[in-house]
This record gives structure tokens, C-alpha cells and sequence, in this order.
């Protein structure tokens, strides 16, 4: 159970910061 | 350390040993120029996914590790497409999809997954940045064989121009009856160049584990 919310958690905060690392790089380069 | 960096270069070159990443392997290779530039791209990506990688390595479990690692190489390539998009718009032309197919490339991911066992950063970077210069050296000499002997010359700095200010287009053979072949730059001069390095890497290698045994 624990192992679970761990693994749901770290793949939502990775997911996160990966998207706004994305975001962020797009607004800073700009777009396509 | 010496050993992790080595190791990927020479005796498990990723595209002449483990041949895998076959498929940027035989579509970019036809200029020197495309060659290298795609294995400065894997470089960089693969340098970056194993410093993120270890740093999220806490929040990464057993079962959700593939698609963390996919998730930090596809962010990694996303942001290198638009840095290359911005300032190297010819030569993103000219590597087309096959930047993007860094992400599903299964050298980075294949190099991720086994850096992920390594406890110490320095030889997890050591690792990814000799399989990076593995894959790149591998490139680099099948494009200067198919260029060369495709089109006699070598192109090095055409479409990155605009960041290098001048252009390198080296003639190395001049026209003959014999050079240059157009075959050695379509895909079947791809596979026949590659299957003849790869089967003279591997007799090298056989002479080598052969004296190495006596």
C-alpha cells in the first residue's frame, strides 16, 4: 500500500516538473 | 570510473557491438555533418536523463520506473528540439523526425534503466557519456565512409553555418570513373557500410578475445 502511493506520488511529481520544465522552455526559447 | 567510461566506447559500442539505435544509425549518416550532430544530441540528452534520473532515483519505485525514465528523456528531447528548432533551424530540417525518435531510442533508454543501479553520480555520468561517444564515434565513421565514398566529398559545416559563420565542405576524391558510388548514400549503401564495419569490428574484436585467451 504504501510502496503504491509512493510510486503514484513520485510518478505525479516527476510528471509535474517534467511538464512545467517543458512549459517553462517554451516560453523562455519560444515556440515551434 | 575509467572503466564505466571505456567500457561502452570500445568493447560494448552500442551500435557496432550491441547494434542497437539502428534506425537514426542508418537514416542520418548520409552527411558527416547530420552524423555528428545527432550524436551530440544523444550526448547531451543522455548526460542530462542520468543527472535527472538520480536525482529523482528517491521518488522512483521498481514499478514505476520506465515511465519516470520516459518521461525525463521525452521532457529532455522536447526542450532540445525547441533550443535546435530556435537557433539550428536548417540542420532540424534536415534531422527531421529523427530527433524526436531520440525519445523511443533504446540506447538512452536501455542506458538509463542500467545507470539506475549505479550508487555513485560520477560513474553513472562516466557511463552515459561513453555511450554517448560510443554512439557518436560509431556515426561519425559510417557517415565518413558513406559520404566519402558516395559523393567524394565531406560535408562538416553546411546547415550549422549559421552558428559556425563559414561553411566546410570538404572534396576528398575528385570524380573518377570509379568514385563516386550513389549507391553508398541511399538506405542499401547504409546497410552494406554498416554490415562491413560491423563485421570488421567484430573480427578485430575476435583476434583480440583470441590472444587475449592464449
Amino acid at each position: 500500500m504504501k510502496t503504491n502511493l509512493l510510486s503514484i506520488f513520485g510518478l505525479t511529481l516527476i510528471a509535474f516538473i517534467c511538464t512545467t520544465l517543458v512549459f517553462l522552455a517554451n516560453r523562455v526559447i519560444g515556440g515551434m | 570510473m575509467k572503466e564505466n567510461f571505456l567500457k561502452p566506447i570500445i568493447k560494448e559500442n552500442p551500435v557496432l557491438v550491441l547494434t542497437i539505435g539502428m534506425c537514426p544509425t542508418l537514416a542520418v549518416t548520409t552527411t558527416f555533418e547530420g552524423a555528428y550532430i545527432m550524436g551530440l544530441s544523444v550526448i547531451v540528452v543522455l548526460f542530462l536523463a542520468s543527472i535527472f534520473s538520480f536525482i529523482f532515483k528517491p521518488l522512483i519505485t521498481e514499478k514505476t520506473k520506465i515511465p519516470s525514465y520516459i518521461l525525463i528523456i521525452a521532457s529532455l528531447v522536447t526542450v532540445l528540439e525547441l533550443l535546435m528548432n530556435k537557433f539550428i533551424p536548417s540542420i532540424y530540417n534536415v534531422l527531421g523526425v529523427y530527433v524526436s525518435l531520440i525519445v523511443v531510442n533504446c540506447i538512452i533508454l536501455g542506458t538509463v534503466l542500467s545507470i539506475s543501479k549505479e550508487n555513485k553520480l560520477k560513474n553513472a555520468i562516466a557511463k552515459s557519456l561513453g555511450t554517448g561517444v560510443g554512439f557518436l564515434l560509431a556515426l561519425s565513421g559510417l557517415s565518413i565512409v558513406r559520404e566519402i565514398l558516395g559523393t567524394g566529398k565531406l560535408t562538416v559545416f553546411n546547415n550549422i553555418s549559421s552558428l559556425t559563420n563559414h561553411e566546410l565542405i570538404l572534396s576528398i576524391i575528385p570524380k573518377n570513373n570509379i568514385l563516386p558510388i550513389e549507391l553508398f548514400v541511399t538506405p542499401a549503401g547504409a546497410f552494406l557500410s554498416l554490415a562491413f564495419i560491423v563485421a570488421l569490428v567484430n573480427y578485430t574484436r575476435g583476434r583480440n578475445d583470441k590472444n587475449e585467451s592464449i
